[in-house]
């Protein structure tokens, strides 16, 4: 189906150039009948936006959640913090690692809310796509 | 309904049915799906049967209807596809469909020539209107060159004047040649340059030119030009780039020459008028012509877009119907004619549940037909072995699947797949265990599973897909079961998450802790003396050295344990079959060892197991201490070699129980024990029992006596395999029963091994997740500042994809077939033959489904 339309918006673009076509009327026909609606903003295919769709939604659960362990300061996550090998005394040790648990939290929900964005642009792609294809 | 465990139970019917009413009876069977016809004349050649005439008409019609559909595909019209199947035309209307496809396709073929007709006119046109203008150009273009040395500065205007001027002919041969031109025509010489114009494929023209210089040996004179705009071949509809060219020569044996090496190259010449003004008129009437031309075009066109569209909303349609008459007939060939040529009989393989509503179904077709005696069916006996019929539902369908790969199942033999429906995604779980993973899969599934419908209804021919959708329960369940394995080993994309809180704290202090690189953690201080109530401890998660060694211990013993529970679990299964078929001598002899064999020696060390677990701990006093407690692998090597265990450190005992060693040496010595007894038991017994039959008969002659052993061994315990067996060689049965011993004794030593697969994928499975977070996700998370999140976005996604394509879908086949293999080798080897062969009910569902799947081919 998506592919059908498509091949037709292209030939429409042709036929314009070429009035002497003998499939000129067909298409002139297909031009009243069809009126297929391509998107003023249409970037991606139907298939990239779903997987930015699919990405998206689990980037915003996943990383939200992540945030919210790094801001509980959650020892299984100990490891991915950027912090130095050795600290001379234990109070450096949990100054650091405070401060870097909240960095953390804090790039994993701004990196959240970059997923609410690219959700919302793969969305209206998506939308955008399926509306051509139910025509 | 029949049940899942076993196959249906199969009738030969013969089945009596009324010339007349036949079709009729026949189609409503086929609605059914639930009868398997048998071939009544196998060595009639399938031209010499009774309906072949009906056949082949069937097969012109769907010849006809491809050609529309390949039509219609080419315009791109959508056909409609309701999916409804309507019922099997009756024999008479069979003429209606042949004549409106007859009629179809004429017109169709009549429009496409047509239309073929039109474009190659209007191709000839347009190449004219071409030559015509590019022509022209060739004419005007060598004007300046001629008059440029005599008269330089009013050559436009001279020009103009030469070309109103009446004898515009010469003068163009006059630019043409130039001075010498005008030189050779002073002596009064009539010089007349003859030209041709055409038209020809751009490929061709280097070579052509070449050609022409050679033949005419350079006495003719080649302009050519460009056309811009491809033009379509009326004949494939290809797009092809063409030249015009026009030669001038002079004299008639030069102009032969050059029209047949024209010929030769295929280019289309064209006749083009000599004076400018025929040309200009020429020009203006090939330009109607052409959009006269056009219209027609057009008109033609929708002529046949008017008749495809009409075509397409019942062209599926049709298919069926078509399809239905076909199978009816073909169905039909398969029966015997009655002496009498009135009634027409078949043998068909019927489950015996169904008896009932096939009987109503041919009462059905007999009142459609209108026929007044009803058909008979009746049972036959037979000693063929019957069709595996296993109804099956959208949900165990997957399931059965997976079994009939390996082998269909003999008639009635005990049905692997209700349990493989817990087992498969249990043991697939075992090995992909990981509670993000596992819902990703369990959520594809879910999404298939609720989208059943709509994406069933859009049928591709996208293999994988198939694959995919076809497993869609069998997906889901892998995802939930990996899910409930994931929370076991608490492992979530490989991090823990620690729910209830760790069940063991750190003891240490500070300057420990300041000053230690590695610090232990000690089971009997550290640890609360109950376990987390879930799953793993989250502890292990951080504990960077031993976490695998604790891990490893853990998994290779359940592997083992699942393992010896599935063996067991499948030679019980060898028991079903054998009371089933009455098996006395298999149940005793085969049966009773094998499981002795398994339990004595497998089954005891998973045993040792469980006690090596509950005995020992951290907390006990010295006999039963942690140190003290014995390799389960050491211990199991000692008992099977009969080595005396080496000496416990200080303190402990070498063995775990009072009285181990004489257990052990007895278990060994009765599971050795058990190996002659499958060894030679069943064919002594066969041997002995035939010995007996044969005494029994030779001293008694007579009709009576033979028909008392034939009573006898008809009705003995063997059953269906009584008879089968006594076929067979003594030596033939030594051999394959020793066969079968060596394979089974063997079997479990290497399929108990084989079952720690589970161990191995499932620690490859969180090692790659490990290493996956680690050197992928984790450079997203160490960067340092606010930029950071920009940067674990663009990570993240690609972390996402790495997990979905390695650890869900390569990690999640490999683990599949590894299942695939622990279900098929390791448990059914243990009871399941799969020597039968399928049902195949003639069904018009499954005959339509293939015939679009081949077309689509």
């Amino acid at each position: 189906m998506y592919g059908d339309t498509e091949i037709r918006s292209h030939d429409i673009h042709l036929t314009s150039f070429s009035v002497f076509d003998e499939n000129f009327l067909s298409f002139a026909k297909n031009l009243r009948t069809t009126k297929p609606k391509v998107g003023k903003m249409k970037i991606c295919g139907p298939k990239l936006s779903l997987c930015g769709l699919i990405i998206s939604v689990w980037g915003i659960v996943q990383l939200v959640l992540m945030g919210l362990f790094f801001y509980i300061n959650s020892v299984a996550l100990i490891e991915d913090l950027p912090l130095d090998e050795e600290y001379h005394s234990l109070e450096d040790f949990y100054a650091a690692a405070n401060r870097a648990y909240n960095q953390n939290a804090y790039n994993c929900w701004i990196a959240a809310c970059i997923y609410v964005l690219t959700l919302l642009l793969s969305a209206q792609q998506f939308y955008m796509n399926s509306r051509v294809t139910a025509n | 309904m029949g049940s899942l465990f076993r196959s249906e139970e199969m009738a030969l019917c013969q089945l009596f049915l009324q010339s007349e009413a036949a079709y009729a009876c026949v189609s409503e069977l086929g609605e059914l799906g639930l009868v398997q016809f048998r071939d009544l004349n196998p060595d009639v050649n399938a031209f010499q049967r009774k309906f072949v005439n009906e056949v082949r008409r069937c097969d012109e019609m769907e010849r006809k209807l491809r050609y529309l559909e390949k039509e219609i595909k080419k315009d791109g019209i959508p056909m409609l596809d309701t999916g409804e199947s309507p019922e099997a035309p009756q024999p008479r209307e069979m003429i209606d469909l042949e004549a409106t496809f007859e009629k179809l396709e004429n017109e169709l073929r009549e429009v496409n020539q047509n239309a073929e007709a039109l474009k190659r006119n209007f191709l000839e046109l347009t190449e004219l209107k071409h030559i015509l203008r590019k022509t022209q150009v060739f004419f005007d273009e060598s004007v300046p060159t001629v008059y440029q040395s005599s008269v330089p500065r009013s050559s436009n205007k001279y020009r103009r004047l030469l070309q109103m001027a009446d004898n515009q002919n010469e003068d163009e041969q006059a630019q043409l040649l130039g001075e010498e031109a005008v030189r050779a025509s002073q002596p009064g010489q009539n010089l007349k340059l003859g030209f041709v114009a055409g038209v020809i494929l751009r490929e061709r023209l280097p070579a052509f030119e070449r050609m022409l210089w050679r033949a005419c040996r350079g006495n003719v004179f080649l302009r050519q030009a460009m056309i811009e705009t491809p033009l379509e071949d009326p004949t494939n509809g290809d797009q092809v780039h063409k030249s015009v060219f026009i030669i001038f020569f002079q004299g008639d044996q030069l102009k032969t020459r050059v029209k047949k090496i024209c010929e030769g190259f295929r280019a289309t010449l064209y006749p083009c008028p000599e004076a400018p003004a025929d040309r200009r008129e020429m020009a203006m009437g090939v330009m109607t012509r052409i959009e006269d031309l056009n219209t027609v075009l057009g008109q033609t066109q929708d002529h046949r877009h008017r008749v495809l569209v009409a075509a397409a909303k019942n062209l599926k349609n049709w298919f069926v119907k078509v399809r239905k008459i076909k199978a009816i007939y073909h169905t039909l060939n398969l029966f015997n004619l009655d002496v009498t040529q009135k009634c027409l009989i078949a043998e068909c393989w019927v489950p015996l549940l169904d008896i009932e509503t096939i009987q109503l179904a041919l009462r059905r077709g007999t009142e459609r037909s209108g026929s007044s005696v009803p058909p008979i069916l009746n049972r036959m006996q037979t000693f063929e072995n019957p069709p595996t019929y296993n109804r099956t539902n959208k949900f165990t369908k997957a399931f059965q699947a997976l079994i009939d790969a390996y082998g269909v199942a003999s008639y009635r033999e005990m049905n692997p797949a209700p349990y493989t429906i817990i087992t498969f995604p249990f043991l697939f779980a075992v090995m992909f265990g990981d509670l993000g993973h596992g819902a990703i899969m369990a959520l594809f599934g879910l999404w298939m599973i609720r989208k059943e419908k709509g994406l069933a209804a859009q049928k591709t021919d996208n293999e994988i897909w198939n694959i995919f959708f076809g497993g869609r329960y069998i997906i889901f369940l892998m995802g939930v079961f990996s899910m409930y394995t994931g929370m076991i080993y608490n492992d979530i994309f490989s991090k823990s998450l620690n729910i209830f809180g760790s069940h063991w704290q750190m003891s240490y202090n500070k300057s420990t802790v300041m000053e230690n690189k590695y610090l232990q953690l000690s089971p009997k201080e550290d640890y609360e003396g109950s376990p987390y109530p879930f799953g793993m401890d989250p502890i292990w998660q951080v504990a960077g050295s031993n976490k695998i060694i604790f891990h490893n211990a853990y998994k290779m013993k359940i592997s083992i344990i699942f393992g010896v529970i599935h063996m067991v679990f499948g030679v019980v299964m060898s028991w079903h079959n054998h009371t089933y078929f009455r098996n006395r001598i298999s149940l005793i002899y085969e049966f009773i060892p094998q499981l002795m064999f398994l339990l004595l020696l497998f089954f005891y060390m998973v045993l040792l197991m469980f006690i090596k677990w509950i005995k020992f701990a951290a907390t006990n006093e010295k006999p039963y201490s942690e140190a003290c407690a014995p390799s389960i692998l050491i211990t199991f090597i000692d008992m099977v070699l009969f080595n005396t265990p080496k000496p416990a450190p200080s303190g402990c005992g070498v063995y775990m129980f009072w009285g181990q060693h004489f257990v052990q040496v007895l278990f060994v010595l009765l599971a050795l024990g058990c190996i002659p007894i499958m060894l030679f038991a069943k064919p002594m017994l066969i041997m002995q029992a035939r010995k007996l039959a044969n005494e029994e008969v030779q001293p008694i002659a007579g009709a009576s006596s033979d028909a008392e052993t034939g009573g006898v061994s008809n009705g003995g315990p063997h059953g269906g395999g009584g008879p089968h067996e006594e076929e067979e060689e003594m030596s033939e049965i030594f051999i394959h029963q020793s066969i079968h011993t060596i394979e089974y004794v063997l079997g479990s030593v290497s399929h108990t091994a084989s079952y720690l697969r589970l161990w191995a994928l499932s620690l490859a499975h969180a090692q790659l997740a490990e290493v996956l977070w680690t050197m992928v996700l984790s450079i997203g998370l160490k960067q340092e500042g606010w930029f950071g999140g920009v940067i674990l976005t663009c990570v993240f996604g690609f972390w996402a994809i790495l997990t979905v394509g390695i650890l869900v879908l390569m990690e999640g086949l490999s683990a599949f077939l590894h299942t695939l293999r622990l279900h098929w080798v390791e448990f059914q080897s243990k009871f399941y033959k799969g020597q039968g062969y399928a049902f195949q009910p003639f069904s018009f569902d499954a005959i339509i489904e293939n015939g679009s799947a081949a077309v689509e081919e």
